[in-house]
Order: C-alpha cells, then structure tokens, then sequence
C-alpha cells in the first residue's frame, strides 16, 4: 500500500502539462529511431542526452525513457511492413509478421504486435512498480563486496547466456573494462593508459561509444545489405481494432508465458533480444501445429512481442534499484542519472522519492501514449522507410556526429566517434557482441571501485567475497553463469558416453 | 566454382582482430605495471584492476586467435562489392569529419548531404545543394538559437558574424 501512495504521488510529478508535453514528444521520436536502421534506442538516447543538461531530472528522464518506449514499440513497423527489423529484438517478429503482411493482414498482425508490446510493457511495469522497491530496500544493506559481486553476476550472465563464443564476449566484456580505466584515476589521481596524450586524459565517454559503436556501425551494416525498402502498405481502422483484440484472449497463455520470459531476462542482462528469440521458439514447439509457424500466424507476432516490450522495460528495474542496468539502453539512461547529478543505486530510492515514482509513474503513461501513437500513425512512420537511403544515410551521420560533439563539445569525441563505427562494424561482422562491452564501460569505474573497497576490508584477500553469506550466494551463482557453457559441454559429453 | 564471389575472407580478419585485442591487453599490463598492481600502503594500486583486465583480455583472445588458426574456413567476411558499398559511405563521412575541423560543422553537413544526394541518390546538383544548405540550416536554428549548444563553426560562419 505504501508503494500505491508513492505511485500516486509519481503520477502527480508526471501530470504536469510540460512533462506530458515531453512524453509526447519522446514517444514520437523514439518511434522514428525505432523505424530508421541505424538509429535504435540505446545511440537515439545517447545523442539527445547532452541537450537535457539543464532541464529537470525528473523531465529529463520522463523524455528519455519515453524515446525508449517509443523505439521499442517502433521496431515492430518495419518488421512486419518491410521484413527490415528496425531493432535487433524485433528480428523474430519478421518471422511471421512479415508473411502475414504479404497476405494482405499487415493491419491485424500490426494491431496484435502493438496490443502485445503494450501487454508485456504494462506487466514488467506492475512488476517494477511491486518488486523494485524491496530489491532497493534489500539492497540498502549491500557493501562493497555484495555490490562487486552483483556486478560480477551480470556480467558472468552475459558470457553465460550470450548465443556466441563465450571467449568473445569475455573480450569484448574486458575491452569495455579497460577503456572505462583510461584517463585519470580518481582514487590515487594517477594518469592511467593515456600514454602522454593529453586528449585521453578525459578518457572514454560512454556516449560516443555508444554513438559510434551502435549508430556509425548500424548504417554501415545496412549499407552493406544495399538496403531496399520494398513494404506493404497498411492502414489500421477501428474495424480491425475490435477484430483482432477479439480475437487476442485466445493467446493469453502465450501472452502470460512470453511476458515471463521477457520479464526475467529483461532483469538479468541477457536482454530483450535474446527474450523474443526465446519465446517466440517456446510459442512454436508448444503449439498443436508448430509447423505452421513461419506462414504468417498471429500467435508468432504475439510472442516475440510480448517478449521484447516485457525484456526492454523490466531492463530498468535493476537500473533503479541497483544502479545496474541490464540492457544498453538502460545504461544510457543511466549514465543519464549520473550527469544529472544523481546518484544510482538502492539510495534514490530513500533520497530521490520524486525522482523515482515520478518516472514509474510515467512508464504507465509513456506506453498507453506509445500505444495510442504507433496505432493512428502507423502510415506517417511507414513513410519514413519510404525516403531514399541517399538523404537518411547522411542526416543519422550528421545526427550521431552532433550528438558526439555535444557530448564535452570536444572535436576529438567525433574522430573517435567515428573509431568506433568501424571497430563496431568489424566487431558486428565477427559476432563480438557489443551490449556487455558498453556495460563494461559504463559499469567500468564503480566495479573498480566497488572491488577496491571490497579489498581494502580484507587488506588484500580475494575471500572477502565468499566472506558474507549474501555476497557468497550471489558470487556463487556468478561462477555457476559464468562456467554454464563449459558445464554443458561436459554434460554433453558424460550423456555420450553413457548412450 | 566461378560462382563463389570475390572478397575478403573471415579468417584472416578474425586472427587480425584476435590479435589486436590481445596486444591491447598486452599494452594495458605493460602500463599497469608502469605504475604498480601490488599493494600498496592505501590499498591496492592504481594498475590493479586494468592489469588483471588486461590480462583476462590476453586470455580470451587468445583463445579466439587460437581457433580462428587452427579452424579453417572459407566463410566470407565481406565480398569486395560490399566493401565497396560500406567504403562509399565510410570514406565520405571520414572526409566529413576531417572537414569538420576546417569548416565548421554546418559547412561540412551542408556538403555531405549534397555529395550524397548527388552520387549515391542520382539527383539533380542544384536540387542536392539545396537540400544540403536547408539541412545545414534547420540544424542551425534547432541548436544555436532553440538548444542554445554551440556547433562547431568556421570561416563562413565568421562572416556572417557569429
């Protein structure tokens, strides 16, 4: 009841005409990210972010979060309408989005994606709003050793759970690491890994990796591909409204299992991708005719749908309760937080009551208005694929090399920029991933400090995190993540053998 | 097998990249053993952490470096056309930068939308120009007087007396 008196005063924070004036505003862009190849949510945010400098925290975010909402609900449009996910967790939804559009059913597989996100976001949303607060609070009791080790966690479920080589997330995990160690240490006030260069004093801004790594790479991914928009046309009446969300209760099971499957991966940093990939492939070996999926069925559309919408939203709740996000995009938002001047972690929820209800508050709201957007203007958005690559190619360079500039108004930030474009490409190309190379980044510093710390209790002793039972715990469960690849090889050999 | 197109192949660009994350890790040691990774009297020293770092980036990616070498495969990287492709808008957004220094940014954005209008888009020059200049433009208002963030700016720009 206490949290329901708390929501109740973020909706009256979130209320306010110039706040629901951003939430538009950030639905309408996030959409338009989320539609265009090579811009998505994580780099969308990154680049707006300089401009929110001076507005108010909890505005700020209300702006941001809403792009994200926006982004996610927009990946669908191209995926059904063009067979071009706009974002990589939309990817499934092309397997029968795409077919029921070439049937003439782009408007009812475009209603039942949309109804779907909307139903995956409002139920990680009723999560977060029950369950973050108690994870804060438990969290409160958290030292350096229990935040090292939730940090070690998320970052074992990456090479636990990632689909590609365990060695190459590990890489890319440490490069993450080491380029958030370059620059000036702020413990001893030493110069780290700058090899006299004056510009890498500042070190690495997350924001331009970020930009450079999913913006610069993206376009030229798509390039590559020689991009041809070649889309059904839709329309959505209110006939086709009522007839499909007639027709959706039959997929509340699927619905319930996929919003599961999104909610907890979303919370683990395995992340929205993954999520929809997982429960479409659960809706397909769990139906009566599975093989019909891949035809163009509706239940194909729902589940990865629900998935990514649940995983994208419930990626915050480790970003507010912990100060750990689980996905990029959710890490940007958090690097947010820090150039507000907050501070993440299970404290904001005690020291920034406004701050926190306010923007659970407008989660509610964010994704009923994403909801209403992406249903009336689904042929604006379309439209946008229709403009030639020729213009959108170089107005998203432009726009990532604004946002890299705005970063420190540093011109040096748009040469790295572009760095780590190409670095991003190659890395894309070989299938590093990237996500746990920005966390690592963005994470870099606190892990560091949070494993110095943890050292200094111990004067040196790597037991200090098997010291306490809850670090011990969690620690644990990080090396059984960790070493999950390697256990499954073993089984799979000892089952060999013993077949 | 004329069929098989021509390009770069994986192998060599995995082994490339293995070896380029590695002689990262290698460098981050080397200066974290510059300035210390033991324990000093406050506490472990500034080069614990990336030395360790470093070190567990040798690791992996020697052992990406030691399968992309011992598997041998003739999966594509990339074929020259797409090269081509991505070298066709990678090598104009590197001049772009680079004139971003000279001009300013408005300048530079004016001709990188024109260059690609009128080589990748086929339209007309004047129509591509245009287009160029009114981008540059509505950048201009959106940031220097709505934003009030400051672009970078050059000798043009100096004339018209900003």
């Amino acid at each position: 009841m206490e949290n329901l008196a708390a929501l109740a005063a973020g909706f009256a924070v979130a209320l306010t005409p110039s706040n629901l004036v951003l939430m538009l505003v950030g639905v309408l862009l996030g959409v338009v990210i989320g539609v265009l190849p090579g811009l998505g949510g994580a780099n969308g945010i990154a680049i707006l972010l300089p401009l929110t400098f001076s507005m108010e925290p909890v505005s700020a975010i209300i702006m941001l979060s809403c792009i994200y909402w926006g982004a996610l609900f927009g990946g669908a449009i191209t995926s059904i309408l063009f067979n071009i996910p706009g974002e990589p967790w939309s990817v499934a939804t092309t397997f029968d989005g795409y077919p029921m559009a070439q049937k003439g059913r782009a408007a009812e597989a475009l209603v039942a994606a949309f109804t779907s996100s909307f139903f995956g976001a409002f139920v990680a949303i009723v999560m977060i709003t029950a369950i973050a607060p108690l994870v804060a609070r438990f969290a409160l009791r958290f030292g350096p050793p229990e935040f090292f080790a939730v940090m070690f966690l998320s970052f074992a479920a990456f090479v636990g759970q990632g689909r590609g080589s365990a060695w190459k997330t590990i890489a890319a995990m440490m490069a993450g690491f080491l380029l958030a160690c370059v620059g000036l240490d702020t413990v001893t006030g030493l110069l780290r890994l700058t090899f006299g260069s004056m510009e890498l004093m500042r070190g690495f801004d997350f924001l331009v990796a970020v930009i450079g790594l999913f913006g610069i790479s993206e376009v030229l991914i798509a390039v590559e591909e020689g991009l041809k928009f070649e889309g059904a046309k839709a329309r959505i009446d209110s006939g086709v409204v009522f007839r499909v969300w007639k027709e959706l209760p039959r997929y509340a099971a699927i619905a319930l299992r996929s919003s599961f499957i999104g909610c907890w991966m979303g919370v683990t940093p395995a992340g929205a991708t993954p999520a929809s990939f997982m429960s479409y492939g659960m809706a397909r070996k769990l139906s009566k005719d599975g093989a019909a999926f891949g035809t163009g069925r509706i239940e194909g559309v729902v589940a990865p749908e629900v998935a990514n919408n649940a995983a994208g939203v419930s990626a915050l709740l480790p970003m507010l309760a912990l100060g750990v996000p689980g996905s990029p995009t959710a890490a940007v938002l958090l690097g947010g937080l820090i150039m507000w001047g907050l501070q993440p972690g299970p404290m904001l929820f005690v020291e920034q009551k406004d701050f926190v209800w306010g923007l659970i508050a407008s989660m509610y709201l964010g994704n009923v208005a994403a909801f209403l957007v992406v249903l009336t203007l689904v042929p604006l958005f379309a439209a946008i694929l229709r403009i030639p690559f020729a213009i959108i190619a170089p107005l998203i360079l432009i726009a990532c090399a604004i946002g890299a500039y705005t970063v420190n108004n540093a011109m040096f930030d748009v040469v790295l920029m572009l760095v780590f474009g190409l670095v991003g490409y190659v890395m894309k190309k070989l299938d590093y991933p990237l996500a746990p190379m920005v966390l690592a980044l963005v994470l870099g510093n606190r892990t560091e400090q949070a494993f110095r710390q943890s050292l200094l209790l111990s004067e040196g002793s790597l037991a200090v995190f098997f010291h306490g039972w809850l670090s011990g715990i969690i620690m644990t469960a990080g090396l059984v993540l960790l070493l999950w690849p390697l256990i499954g090889r073993l089984a799979a050999v000892v089952r060999a053998r013993m077949a | 097998m004329s069929e098989v197109p021509r390009g770069l192949r994986a192998r060599p660009v995995e082994i490339a990249t293995a070896l380029a994350f590695a002689a990262l890790g290698g460098l981050a040691m080397f200066d974290s053993a510059r300035i210390g990774f033991g324990w000093g009297f406050d506490g472990p020293q500034s080069g614990t952490f990336p030395y360790w770092v470093g070190g567990l980036l040798m690791l992996a990616s020697g052992a990406v470096l030691a399968g992309a070498v011992l598997r041998r495969t003739r999966a594509m990287f990339a074929t020259n056309e797409q090269l081509a492709s991505v070298a066709r808008v990678f090598i104009p957004a590197a001049v772009y930068v680079a004139a971003m220094h000279l001009v300013g940014l408005y300048v530079a954005s004016a001709g990188l939308l024109a260059w690609f209008m009128i080589r990748l888009g086929g339209y007309p020059w004047l129509v591509s120009i245009a287009s160029g200049i009114a981008a540059a433009v509505v950048v201009f208002v959106v940031f220097e007087l709505w934003f009030l963030v400051s672009l970078p700016k050059g000798p043009l720009e100096e004339l018209l007396g900003y």
